[in-house]
C-alpha cells in the first residue's frame, strides 16, 4: 500500500525533474548554441514518456511549454505571448512533443507487454517440465564425481519414496534405498557405463521406507574432463512398477490363453511355419483321439497325420501364404464309416513383427447342428439350411485402463473400418439398441461375480442385416479387483436362426401339445383306468393261471394243426380223457367236433379278429354229446405270427336242454296263444292293436301286418259296437277289468261276427295305463243256438196255440150254444176239437220225445235185431194208412241185422213211411228194405253198418231244402203239417234217434220222381240173431 | 149294425169253419174265406169286403206281404185289415204294431166275444 502513491507519483517527478535537467541545460547551452532550443526538452519529454506513459509525458509537455514561454521567448520572464511566430513555433513544439510522448508511451507498452509474455512462457515451460516428469513419474539426477555430491529433483526423491527435500546428496544414501538383491548389478552396471563412456540405463529395485518394492528404470550420461575422466554424471529415473506388473499378467495371461485355447470348445490347433504345433486345444486332441496337448507340442502336423490328403496340404501353403480358408459344414468321413460334420476355418497367424508365424485350424464339430438341421429339414419344410458361418475374433480389454484391444478378425465380424478406435463403447454402439442394455449389464455382472464368466449372445446390425455373435469371455482377476478380460465372439447367426426356428417350432409343437395334452389326459384318464382294470386283470390271471389247470373250465390249447397241447383237469372232466391220452392228438379228431361253420371261414375270423366264439358239439369218451360254448384265441409270438390257439370250452349242454325245453314251452305257449281257440289280443292306451293271436286274425281276415299299430281295435267293429265299446273301454281304463262285453266285430270281407270280450289291463308302477289285454271267445254259435231257442219257443208257441185255436173255438160256440139249433154244426165242432186235441197230443208227445232224446233222458236198450222184423213191424203199422191213401208197402226181403233199440227203430222207419205216404201220389209204391253197408264214409269205419232205405214215387225234394228237413219244425211246405196233420217234429225226432245208434239219417231225391230216405245202423252178424230168435 | 162283409184268410181248414160260425151265427155278417194269401188277394179285390181277417203264418205268401200287396193295390188298400196270429211274443207283437195294420187277434180267441174284437179293431160301433 506504501509504494503505491510513490509507483503512481514518480513519473510526474521524472517528468518535472528531466524537464527542469533540460531548461537548466537549454539555459546553459543557449549561449553556445541558440538553434538548439527544444531539443533537451525533446529528449526530457521522450525520457519521461518512456518512464510513465503518455500522461506524464503530456505533463512534461506543459511544464517544457511554460519554460520556452518563460524562458526563451521574448518578452522573457514573461507568460505573455505578443508574436504570432512565437505560439505557431510552440504548437509545432506541441505536436512534436506529442508524438514523441506517443512513440515513447507506446513502445513503453511493447517492451511491458513482451516483458509479461517471457515471464508467462517462463512460468509456463517450468510448470510443463514439472508435469511432465511427474505424469511419468521420473526423476532426475545429478552427480558431480569429483565431490561426490548428489542431487535430486524433488521426483526423484518422491520415487525413493523418501520426503521432498529430505534427500543428503549422499551415495550411500541412495544405496541404502537400493534393493539389496539390486545393489551389486546397479554398481556393476554403473561401473561399466562409465568405463565405456556408454549410456548408462538398467532397472532396479529400490525398496520404501515402508517396506514395498517398486521398480524403478534408471537412465543416465557421463560428463567427462579434456583428460577424459568423468567428472559429472546426469539422468533420471522412472517408474515401471505399471510396466513390469504387465510384463507378469501377460505372462500369466499368456499361459491364461494357453489352456483357454486348450479348453476351448472347439478344435483348435495353432502351427508355426514348418507346421508343427504350437498350441492345440483339447477338443482337438479328443476328436482326432490324441494322446494330450503336451504331446503335440513340437510335431509336425503331417507327422501326426501322414494321411492328410494333398488338397489339404495345398490349403494349409495357401494359408501360409496368407489367405483365410474356411468351411461352414464340411462332411468328413472317418475311417470307421461315421460321418462327422465339421466347421473349420484356417487364417495365419501373425507375429508381433507381423510376420505369418503359422496358421491355426479351427474346427468344430457341426454333426449335431447338421443333424439337427437335417431333422428340422424333414420335419419342418419351413425349415430351411441355414448357412452357418463361424466366424471368430479375439478381444482383449485392460480393465483398469479401459484400453480394448482387438484381434484384425474382430473388425472383420463386424465388419468396421480398422480407424475405429477399439474401445467399450464402440463395440456397444455396434450392439443392436434392443439388446445392448442386457448386454451392457450382463457385462457389468460379470465384473463383479469372480465365479462367472462371460457368456453373452447379441444381435449386430451389419449392412442392414441382423447378425447374432456370442460373446464368451474370461476376467482376469488381481486383488479382487477384475484387471482383464479376454474373450472371443463368434457369429453364432446361423445358430440363432435354427434355434429361433427351433424355438417356433417347439412353440407350435408345446402348443399342439398342449392341445393333445388336453385329449390326452382324457384318454390317459381312461388308459390309467384301463391300466388299472389291467393291472387288477392281471393279477387275477396270475390266480388264475394258478388255478388254470383246477379250473372248471375246459382249457386246451392246440398247436395251427389242431394237435392238443395243453389239456387241464377241466377237460379231464368234461371229455373223460385223461392228459397223457389227449396230448399230442388233433383236437376234432379226438373229440369228433361239429363246428358251426366251415373250419376255414373260423380259421379266417381267428387270423383276422384274433378270436372267435362259437358254439360246438363234441362227443366225450363215451360218444355222449356236448354241446360248448367255445372261445377260440389265437396267440402269437412276439413277431405277430400265430403260433396256437387257446381253447376255452363250457359244457352248456345243460343249458341248452333248458334251452330248448324253454323254447318248447315257448312255442307251446306261443301256439297256444295263436291257436287257442279264442282271440287275444293287446292294445296300448290309444286303444291300438299291439299284439294279436291267430285265431283273432283268423276271425277278421286280416293279416297280422294289416292290424299291428295300424288299426285301433273300434276300426273292427260295426257302427253300433263301437258306440258299446267306446263306454265300456273307459271303463276298463278306469276300474281295470271287464267281463264278457257282447258285441259285433267286423271283417275284412264286410261280414260280422258276435263275440263275448273280457279285458284287464296292465299298469305301471306309477298307475298309469299301459295296455290291456283281451280274450275274445266267439259266441255266434252261442247266439245262433240262443236265436235257435227263441225260434224254437216261438215255433212252439205257434204249434201248440193253433190246435188249441180250433179246440178252443169250436168249443166256446158249442158252449155257448151257438149252435144249439144246428146239430150237425154242433156235431162238427166237437169233430174238430176232438181231432185237434189228438194233434195237440201227438205235439206234445212229439216234443217230449224230442227233447228226452236229446236230453239223453232216453235209454236205448240195444240189441241184436233182424232188419226184416224192424220193416216188418213198421209196416204192419202204416198198412192201413197206406192202403186209405191207395198206396201199396213192398217190402224186399233181407237178412241183414242190426244192433240197435228195436222200438226207437221202428217208430223211426213207422215216422219214415207215415212221410212217404203223405207225399205220395196214390197208386205208387213205396218200397223198403235193408242191407249190410260197408263205406268209407261210416261213422265208425270197419265196423259193419246196415243200410236201411225208404223209397217213394212222390213229389221229391228241392236240394236246398235236403238237410233242413231234418230240423226242427222244417218241412218243406209249412202247410204241410196242417194238411197231413204232421207236427214238423218227425224227421227231427228220426235224426235224433239215429245219431244215439251213432248211425247217419239222409235223403236222396230227384224232384218229380221221387226221394229215398236211408238210414245207416249198427250191425251185428246175422247168427246173433238167430240166437235171440230161439 | 148294417151287415158287414168279412174275408177271412187262414191256412187252417177248422179255424176257418169255426171263425166263419162265429160271424155269421153271432153278428149276421157275410163272410168269405180263403185257404191262402194269394187267393185272400184275389178275393179281396173281387169281392170288395168291409174287412179282412188275415192269419199270419201261411205256407207261400204269409199275411205280413199279403197286407203289404193289398196295400200297393188301389182297389183294396182302403180294406182294413186284422192279422191273426198265434205268435203273442212281445217282439212278434211290436213288430206288428208298426205295419199299419188295424188290428191283431191273438189265437186262440174267444169265439164269443169275436165279433166284439173285430168290430172295435175296424170301429163299427158308430
Amino acid at each position: 500500500m506504501t509504494s503505491h502513491p510513490y509507483r503512481s507519483f514518480l513519473p510526474y517527478g521524472v517528468a518535472i525533474v528531466s524537464t527542469g535537467i533540460a531548461l537548466l541545460l537549454s539555459l546553459w547551452i543557449q549561449q553556445v548554441l541558440p538553434q538548439t532550443i527544444g531539443a533537451f526538452f525533446y529528449i526530457a519529454i521522450a525520457i519521461t514518456a518512456w518512464f510513465g506513459g503518455a500522461k506524464p509525458g503530456i505533463s512534461s509537455i506543459i511544464l517544457a511549454l511554460l519554460a520556452l514561454d518563460y524562458y526563451f521567448i521574448p518578452p522573457l520572464d514573461q507568460i505573455w505571448i505578443l508574436k504570432l511566430e512565437d505560439i505557431l513555433w510552440l504548437a509545432l513544439f506541441v505536436m512534436v512533443s506529442l508524438v514523441i510522448t506517443l512513440l515513447s508511451s507506446h513502445l513503453r507498452q511493447s517492451k511491458q507487454r513482451i516483458e509479461q509474455l517471457n515471464r508467462k512462457l517462463i512460468d509456463e515451460s517450468s510448470d510443463r517440465l514439472r508435469i511432465a516428469l511427474n505424469a511419468a513419474q521420473m526423476g532426475m539426477w545429478n552427480w558431480n564425481i569429483v565431490t561426490g555430491e548428489i542431487n535430486w529433483s524433488p521426483e526423484h526423491e518422491q520415487l525413493f519414496g523418501l520426503p521432498s527435500g529430505s534427500f543428503d546428496g549422499r551415495y550411500e544414501t541412495f544405496s541404502a534405498c537400493l534393493h539389496p538383491n539390486d545393489q551389486e548389478g546397479l554398481n556393476q552396471v554403473l561401473s561399466r557405463s562409465l568405463q565405456d563412456r556408454l549410456p548408462y540405463h538398467h532397472e532396479f529395485r529400490v525398496v520404501w521406507a515402508d517396506g514395498s518394492t517398486h521398480w524403478i528404470e534408471g537412465r543416465g550420461q557421463a560428463l567427462y574432463d579434456t583428460e577424459g575422466q568423468p567428472v559429472q554424471m546426469s539422468g533420471t529415473i522412472m517408474a515401471i512398477d505399471q510396466r513390469k506388473q504387465t510384463e507378469v499378467t501377460l505372462q500369466e495371461q499368456e499361459s491364461l490363453l494357453r489352456l483357454f485355447v486348450q479348453y476351448a470348445p472347439a478344435g483348435i490347433a495353432m502351427l508355426d511355419r514348418e507346421l508343427r504345433y504350437v498350441m492345440a486345444s483339447q477338443r482337438w486332441v479328443d476328436e482326432h483321439y490324441l494322446d494330450s496337448v503336451e504331446s503335440l507340442i513340437g510335431r509336425s502336423h503331417y507327422e501326426i497325420f501322414p494321411e492328410v490328403p494333398e488338397q489339404w496340404r495345398q490349403i494349409h501353403q495357401r494359408c501360409l501364404a496368407g489367405a483365410i480358408e474356411k468351411c461352414d459344414d464340411d462332411l468328413f468321413v472317418r475311417a470307421d464309416g461315421t460321418q462327422q460334420w465339421m466347421s473349420w476355418e484356417i487364417r495365419p497367424w501373425y507375429t508381433a513383427t507381423d510376420d505369418i508365424g503359422g496358421i491355426i485350424i479351427f474346427a468344430v464339430d457341426v454333426t449335431h447342428r447338421k443333424q439337427a438341421e437335417q431333422a428340422l429339414r424333414q420335419s419342418e419344410a419351413r425349415l430351411r439350411l441355414a448357412q452357418l458361418a463361424s466366424n471368430s475374433a479375439v478381444w482383449d480389454w485392460d480393465i483398469p485402463s479401459n484400453t480394448l484391444t482387438w484381434s484384425p478378425e474382430y473388425y472383420q465380424l463386424y465388419e468396421l473400418d480398422p480407424s475405429i478406435e477399439a474401445s467399450y463403447d464402440n463395440w456397444l454402439r455396434c450392439i443392436h439398441p434392443d439388446d445392448r442394455e442386457q448386454t451392457s449389464q450382463q457385462t457389468a455382472q460379470v465384473l463383479k461375480d469372480q465365479s462367472s464368466e462371460l457368456r453373452v449372445e447379441f444381435r449386430v446390425i451389419r449392412r442392414d442385416k441382423i447378425r447374432w455373435f456370442a460373446g464368451i469371455g474370461q476376467v482376469l482377476w488381481a486383488a479382487n479387483e477384475p484387471i482383464r478380460m479376454i474373450g472371443i465372439t463368434i457369429d453364432i447367426t446361423a445358430q440363432k436362426m435354427a434355434e429361433i426356428a427351433l424355438q417356433e417350432f417347439n412353440t407350435e409343437l408345446e402348443q399342439r401339445v398342449a392341445e393333445r395334452t388336453a385329449e390326452l389326459t382324457i384318454v390317459n384318464d381312461r388308459l390309467l383306468e384301463t391300466l388299472m382294470e389291467q393291472q387288477h386283470t392281471q393279477l387275477l390271471l396270475f390266480e388264475q393261471a394258478q388255478l388254470l389247470d383246477l379250473a372248471h373250465d375246459t382249457i386246451m390249447t392246440c398247436d395251427l394243426n389242431s394237435v392238443i397241447t395243453l389239456w387241464n383237469q377241466g377237460a379231464e372232466r368234461t371229455y373223460g380223457w385223461a392228459k397223457s391220452e389227449a396230448l399230442g392228438q388233433d383236437s376234432h379228431v379226438l373229440l369228433k367236433t361239429q363246428l358251426p361253420q366251415p373250419l376255414a371261414e373260423i380259421q379266417a375270423i381267428l387270423a383276422e379278429q384274433g378270436y372267435w366264439e362259437g358254439e360246438l358239439v363234441h362227443f366225450d369218451r363215451d360218444d355222449r354229446p356236448l354241446t360248448v360254448a367255445s372261445r377260440w384265441v389265437l396267440q402269437k409270438d412276439q413277431m405277430g405270427r400265430p403260433i396256437k390257439i387257446l381253447e376255452i370250452n363250457n359244457d352248456i349242454t345243460a343249458r341248452k336242454q333248458a334251452e330248448q325245453a324253454l323254447q318248447q314251452y315257448t312255442l307251446e305257449v306261443e301256439d297256444l296263444y295263436n291257436n287257442a281257440p279264442c282271440g287275444y289280443h293287446s292294445l296300448n292306451s290309444e286303444g291300438t292293436l299291439i299284439r294279436i293271436n291267430d285265431t283273432e286274425l283268423n276271425w277278421l281276415g286280416y293279416t297280422r301286418e294289416e292290424v299291428l299299430y295300424k288299426k285301433k281295435f273300434v276300426d273292427l267293429m260295426t257302427p253300433e259296437s263301437q258306440h258299446i265299446f267306446y263306454e265300456s273301454f273307459l271303463q276298463v281304463k278306469q276300474q281295470g277289468w271287464l267281463n264278457d262285453l257282447e258285441f259285433q266285430m267286423l271283417n275284412k270281407d264286410g261280414t260280422t261276427r258276435w263275440v263275448s270280450l273280457s279285458s284287464t289291463t296292465i299298469k305301471d308302477e306309477a298307475g298309469n295305463f299301459v295296455m290291456s289285454r283281451s280274450t275274445l271267445f266267439d259266441i255266434s254259435e252261442r247266439r245262433k243256438i240262443d236265436q235257435m231257442k227263441r225260434d224254437f219257443i216261438s215255433v212252439v208257441s205257434h204249434e201248440l196255440r193253433t190246435p188249441l185255436t180250433s179246440i178252443r173255438g169250436s168249443l166256446g160256440l158249442v158252449a155257448g150254444g151257438v149252435y144249439d139249433q144246428k146239430p150237425e154244426k154242433r156235431k162238427e165242432m166237437i169233430a174238430i176239437a176232438a181231432r185237434q186235441s189228438d194233434r195237440l197230443v201227438r205235439l206234445v208227445n212229439d216234443i217230449l220225445d224230442l227233447r228226452r232224446l236229446e236230453s239223453g233222458q232216453t235209454r236205448l236198450s240195444f240189441k241184436p235185431c233182424s232188419a226184416l222184423d224192424l220193416i216188418q213191424q213198421s209196416v204192419d203199422v202204416m198198412r192201413s194208412q197206406a192202403e186209405q191213401n191207395q198206396l201199396t208197402l213192398t217190402v224186399i226181403p233181407t237178412d241183414a241185422a242190426a244192433w240197435v233199440d228195436a222200438d226207437a227203430i221202428v217208430q223211426t222207419l213207422t215216422n219214415l213211411i207215415s212221410n212217404a205216404i203223405k207225399f205220395s201220389p196214390p197208386g205208387s209204391t213205396i218200397t223198403l228194405t235193408a242191407s249190410p253197408y260197408l263205406h268209407a264214409s261210416a261213422p265208425l269205419p270197419g265196423t259193419p253198418f246196415v243200410l236201411f232205405s225208404i223209397q217213394d214215387q212222390g213229389r221229391g225234394i228241392p236240394a236246398d231244402q235236403l238237410e233242413t228237413i231234418f230240423g226242427q219244425f222244417q218241412q218243406v211246405d209249412a202247410s204241410d203239417s196242417r194238411e197231413k196233420g204232421g207236427t214238423g217234429l218227425g224227421l227231427a225226432i228220426c235224426r235224433t234217434i239215429v245219431e244215439h245208434h251213432h248211425g247217419k239219417i239222409w235223403v236222396e231225391s230227384t224232384l218229380g220222381q221221387g226221394s229215398t230216405f236211408y238210414m245207416m245202423l249198427p250191425s251185428v252178424p246175422s247168427s246173433q240173431i238167430s240166437q235171440k230168435g230161439d | 149294425m148294417p151287415t158287414k162283409r168279412v174275408l177271412v184268410v187262414d191256412d187252417e181248414a177248422d179255424i176257418r169253419t169255426i171263425i166263419q160260425g162265429c160271424l155269421e151265427e153271432i153278428a149276421g155278417w157275410e163272410v168269405f174265406t180263403a185257404s191262402s194269401g194269394e187267393q185272400g188277394i184275389q178275393l179281396a179285390a173281387t169281392a170288395q169286403p168291409d174287412g179282412i181277417l188275415m192269419d199270419v203264418a201261411m205256407p207261400g205268401m204269409g199275411g205280413v206281404e199279403a197286407f203289404q200287396t193289398l196295400q200297393a193295390d188301389t182297389r183294396t188298400q182302403i180294406i182294413p185289415v186284422a192279422l191273426l196270429t198265434a205268435k203273442a211274443l212281445p217282439e212278434d207283437q211290436a213288430h206288428f204294431a208298426t205295419l199299419g195294420i188295424a188290428g191283431v187277434i191273438i189265437k186262440p180267441f174267444d169265439p164269443m166275444t169275436l165279433v166284439e174284437q173285430v168290430s172295435m179293431i175296424f170301429n163299427w160301433f158308430a
